[in-house]
Order: C-alpha cells, then sequence, then structure tokens
C-alpha cells in the first residue's frame, strides 16, 4: 500500500530527527570547529538540516501523484458558506 | 552616553501602530458580514496572506524577547527552536487537508467543532473550547507585557507599561473587531515583511558594533565560553541540560505544534488544500527569521552591565550602546509588531472557539450568523479586557503558567489524528486520553522530579494519552456509520 515515495519521504524524517538529537547530534554535528561562514559547526549543522528538510518537503509536495487534478477551489460567485451548521 | 531621544522612539512607534490600523481597516468591507466571513474569511486567504499569517503568529513577542534571551544564557539549547521548526509544521500536510474537506463539508470554523462532529460529544467540544482559552488568556497577557515592557523601557519610563499595553492592544482590538481575519490577514502580512527586515539588521549590525563581525563574535565566545556553544547548552540556572530533555522537547513540539487551535484554524480558512500545504512545504523558511534573534542573543555574553533578566538583553543593549534613536525606535516598532501580530491571531481564535464551541456546541444556543458574528466580537473584547486585567493585576511569573498551558494544548495532538484517521476511536476514548494526557503533564511540570526518565513532561502527557485513547476504544464501541461516513469525506472519497 505504501509507495516508494511515502516511503522514501518517511526513511528521511527519521533521518532527520535522529540527526537533530540525540544521537546524531551529539556524534556528528555537536563541535564548535570548523567555523562555518562564522557560525559555530553546532549551530550550522542545524541550519543545513532545515535547508535540506525544505528541499525534502519541497520534493515530496512537487511528486504528489494528485498533482496533475485539478485543485478543488471555490469559485468566487458560488454562494460564499458551505451548508448550514447543524446539518449533518 | 547619548540616551536616544523619547521623543524619536515614540513617533516611531506610534507612526507604526497608526500604518498597522491603516492596514488592518483595508479589507473590511470585504468579507460577508456572518461569523463564518469574520472567522474564516469566507475560506478564501492565498498562499501569500496564509504565509505572513503562519510566520507573524509564530514570531512573537515571546520569540522577539525570549529567542535572544535564551541564547543569551542558555547557549545552544536555543537551537531546539530552529531544530523542531526543521519538521514543525510537518504533521499539518497531512491533517491540514483532511481538517479542510470535512470543514468545507459541515461548515466547521474551529478544530473543536470538527472533533464534536465525529464524537458527537458537547463535552469533549466544552473541554477543549476551556483548555485553549485558559492556554491563550495567559499566553496573551505576555504577549501585553511585553508591548508594555518595551514601551516602558525605550522611553525611560514615561510611558507606563500599563498605559502602553492599552495603547497597542486598543489598535488591535480595533482592527480585529473591524475586519475578522481578513484584517489580521493584510496587517500580519505587513508586520511580517518588518519585522524580518528589522531582525536581520539588528543581528547583523550589533555583532559588527561590539565584535566586528559575527566571525569574530563566535571566535570569542569558543575561546572564553566554548560551553555555550555545544549542545544541549545550559539549563535556565546555568547547569549542564540534558540530551534527553533536549531531544524530547523537539519531538514534543513536533508532535503539539499543528494541534494549537488558531494555527489549526488555518485548515479553515484557506483558499485551497494546495495552499495548506504549501504553507507547510514553506515552514522551514520561517526559521530565516529566528537566527538572526539568535545572534543578537549571543552578541549579550561578555556585554557589561549585564541585564536583570535574561529576556531583557536585546532592549537592555539597545539602550546601553550609542545607537541613533531612530533605530531604537524601529526596534520598538519591531517588538510591537512581533507582540500584536500573535496577540491578534490569538484574541481571534479564543473568542470564536468560545462562541462557537463553548456557546453553539457544549451549551447548545442557536444563534442565526448575524447575531453569532456580535457575540464573537464581544468575546473578542473580553478576551482582551481579561488578558489586561491579568496582565496588570498578575505579578507573578506568567511562565509557569503558560508551560502548563502549553502541556496541555499538545495533549489535543492524538485526539485529533484519532479524529482524522481512526475509524475505532471512541469519546469515551478520547476523552480519556486528553483528559489522562493533561493531569499527567501538569503534574510532571509543577513536580519535575516525579519523571523517571529526565524528559520533557509533555511526552509522558502524550504517552499516557495515546495508551488511554487506544486502550479505552477498543473496549467501547464506536459509531461505525458515522465514523466511516466522516473519514470518507476527510479523504475527499
Amino acid at each position: 500500500m505504501a509507495s516508494p515515495r511515502a516511503i522514501l519521504f518517511s526513511l528521511y524524517v527519521l533521518l532527520c530527527l535522529g540527526a537533530l538529537t540525540w544521537p546524531g547530534y551529539a556524534w556528528l554535528g555537536n563541535r564548535i570547529e570548523p567555523f562555518v561562514l562564522g557560525l559555530p559547526f553546532s549551530l550550522a549543522w542545524i541550519l543545513g538540516w532545515v535547508l535540506i528538510s525544505f528541499l525534502a518537503l519541497l520534493a515530496f509536495h512537487a511528486s504528489r501523484p494528485d498533482r496533475a487534478q485539478p485543485e478543488p477551489t471555490r469559485s468566487p460567485d458560488s454562494p460564499s458558506g458551505p451548508p448550514a451548521r447543524g446539518e449533518p | 552616553m547619548n540616551a536616544p531621544s523619547s521623543a524619536v522612539v515614540l513617533g516611531v512607534a506610534l507612526a507604526y501602530l497608526a500604518a498597522c490600523l491603516a492596514f488592518g481597516l483595508l479589507p473590511g468591507r470585504k468579507a460577508s458580514a456572518s461569523a463564518e466571513g469574520y472567522v474564516a474569511g469566507d475560506r478564501t486567504l492565498g498562499l501569500v496572506l496564509m504565509y505572513f499569517i503562519t510566520g507573524a503568529t509564530i514570531f512573537s513577542a515571546f520569540a522577539f524577547l525570549g529567542a535572544p534571551g535564551w541564547a543569551y544564557s542558555r547557549g545552544a539549547a536555543a537551537f531546539y527552536i530552529l531544530a523542531y521548526g526543521c519538521l514543525g509544521f510537518l504533521p499539518f500536510y497531512f491533517l491540514g487537508p483532511r481538517a479542510a474537506r470535512v470543514g468545507r463539508a459541515h461548515g466547521f470554523v474551529t478544530q473543536a467543532e470538527m472533533v464534536a462532529e465525529r464524537f458527537q460529544s458537547r463535552a469533549l467540544a466544552g473541554l477543549m473550547a476551556l483548555v485553549s482559552a485558559v492556554a491563550f488568556v495567559p499566553y496573551l497577557a505576555l504577549q501585553m507585557k511585553g508591548a508594555g515592557y518595551i514601551l516602558s523601557t525605550v522611553t525611560g519610563g514615561a510611558v507606563p507599561e500599563a498605559l502602553g499595553a492599552a495603547a497597542v492592544y486598543g489598535v488591535v482590538l480595533i482592527y480585529v473587531l473591524r475586519s475578522g481575519v481578513l484584517g489580521v490577514g493584510w496587517t500580519n502580512t505587513f508586520q511580517g515583511v518588518f519585522m524580518m527586515l528589522l531582525a536581520w539588521g539588528l543581528g547583523l549590525y550589533l555583532p559588527w558594533k561590539l565584535y566586528g563581525g559575527v566571525g569574530p563574535m563566535f571566535a570569542r565566545i569558543a575561546a572564553e565560553r566554548p560551553e555555550l556553544l555545544q549542545a544541549p547548552g545550559l539549563t535556565s540556572s546555568g547547569a549542564p541540560w540534558s540530551w534527553g530533555e533536549y531531544s524530547s522537547a523537539i519531538l514534543v513540539s513536533i508532535a503539539g505544534f499543528s494541534v494549537w487551535p488558531h494555527l489549526f484554524m488555518k485548515a479553515f480558512t484557506a483558499r485551497s488544500e494546495a495552499v495548506l500545504k504549501r504553507t507547510v512545504v514553506l515552514y522551514p523558511t520561517f526559521q530565516v527569521f529566528l537566527l538572526p534573534l539568535f545572534l543578537i542573543g549571543f552578541c549579550g555574553v561578555f556585554f557589561l552591565p549585564a541585564p536583570a533578566q535574561a529576556d531583557q538583553i536585546l532592549p537592555h543593549m539597545l539602550m546601553h550602546l550609542e545607537i541613533p534613536s531612530l533605530l531604537v525606535g524601529l526596534f520598538c516598532a519591531g517588538a510591537l509588531a512581533a507582540s500584536m501580530s500573535s496577540g491578534d491571531a490569538m484574541a481571534h481564535a479564543t473568542a470564536s472557539i468560545a462562541v462557537r464551541d463553548g456557546l453553539v456546541r457544549a451549551a447548545g444556543l442557536r444563534l442565526e450568523p448575524q447575531r453569532e458574528r456580535r457575540a464573537i466580537q464581544l468575546a473578542v473584547v473580553l478576551t482582551v479586557g481579561a488578558s489586561y486585567a491579568l496582565a496588570v493585576v498578575y505579578q507573578g511569573s506568567l511562565v509557569e503558567l503558560l508551560l502548563s498551558a502549553y502541556g496541555a494544548v499538545v495533549q489535543f495532538a492524538p485526539l485529533v489524528v484519532a479524529t482524522l484517521y481512526w475509524k475505532r476511536a471512541t469519546a469515551a476514548g478520547a476523552g480519556a486520553g486528553l483528559l489522562g494526557g493533561m493531569l499527567v503533564t501538569t503534574v510532571l511540570v509543577l513536580a519535575p522530579e516525579l519523571r523517571p526518565f529526565p524528559l520533557h513532561a509533555g511526552l509522558y502527557g502524550l504517552l499516557a494519552n495515546t495508551a488511554l485513547l487506544l486502550g479505552i476504544s477498543w473496549l467501547g464501541r464506536p459509531d461505525r456509520e458515522r465514523a466511516r461516513a466522516f473519514l470518507r469525506l476527510a479523504r475527499g472519497g
């Protein structure tokens, strides 16, 4: 049932969580040197993952299967409210 | 030393308030006159508005003063805020569109309405409304205290805190009452751009002025206070923080962030599902707002004289440096923007929740759209008034109160996921999970020594919550027909 896209993205989420918390961050990212653009490595590491996460989300979003379908947008001249409250 | 001129500072701040008012009043006549129009903006918010509403809502007075304060006093512990921003809004990518579909079909504008419909439970709606209100009022009071504090500091006490807070939130009240969520949207777009520019300006200017640049600043901290640059950083008392608490703080934040009622309501205000999803995708870019605030905080590490409280580091430095009055005035306006742009969304959300969930759902009152809009506006006034009273009267630390309220709201997460995904969930399970989770969290926030491992109190709450939700739902009988119909709607089938 799970598509390769979903599996790949789930793996990324796990990897990212591991890299941002213990143990990944403690082992690999948590050092002062080398400085990156004047920032200590521990800070640059987090910023790097912010950037990678943005790209990963972008890729996940761009590859969604329902992409070709038109989006269900409310047209401006349709009645503005949904059905009255209290209706099932 | 040239103290900045109060007149210039105040002039800039007032001009800024006037500009916000102008932006906020523009869209008032476009939305329809019903509660739907007032609360959900007739579900027409596009990507640019959504982006900046979300950005400016997150960027609160707490972030503007608290983030530099954390970096200054706790060092790398503050990085957890950036870290959870990576995936912080991700759950909403999946929850948001589902909620939007059922919301469109049923006319929901709040999270609790959705939960109450799925489980046919007034009590659940009432409980969620109560928790939301209890969480928001101290939060709003904190925003007001921040605004009053800043005006009082930069004018050297010429404007008392209570008066400053009243003036700023008077403006907020006017544009929220007049325009509802669309007013909040346009004002926050303006405020978001302004805060981004200002934070980056100060974040680069202060290190340059005090150390000759960001690089030299960190080189000096690395040489003299290296413990500040290594995670998990320090606790507020200066002792080393633990990896367990650092890591679990990130996990709890990711789990709970999307279900904050004022953020979740965006599922019902967005123009389309694509807009919602795109907002989530863009969310990591908001961290660009926060980075300069950390730079400002690190700037204060060697700053003498030291401020009385860590949260005061930014205004404290500005008042003790020879900085043009105009810049101090702009900072002041930016901090007010931060306070207002979170405060307005909170006031609006609290009032909508109190009326829609409290009066209409839980108490069973029937209101016509026009009267409901009136009721929500009245609730906005009451919310702002109650928060103002709390801000002025309560002199203790609001932070304790706030932390327990935060812990309670995070407990909405399992319930909301079950509402949108799990057909076996029952009202009894959902209610027991919510109550159990809140109880565990509150007890552990107040008595941290009871925790078996040094992990975030909210994590224990979430575990208890999920266990109760699963266990009690399995024992009970779900309304299968209703659950199936609801989930079919959520899937968009």
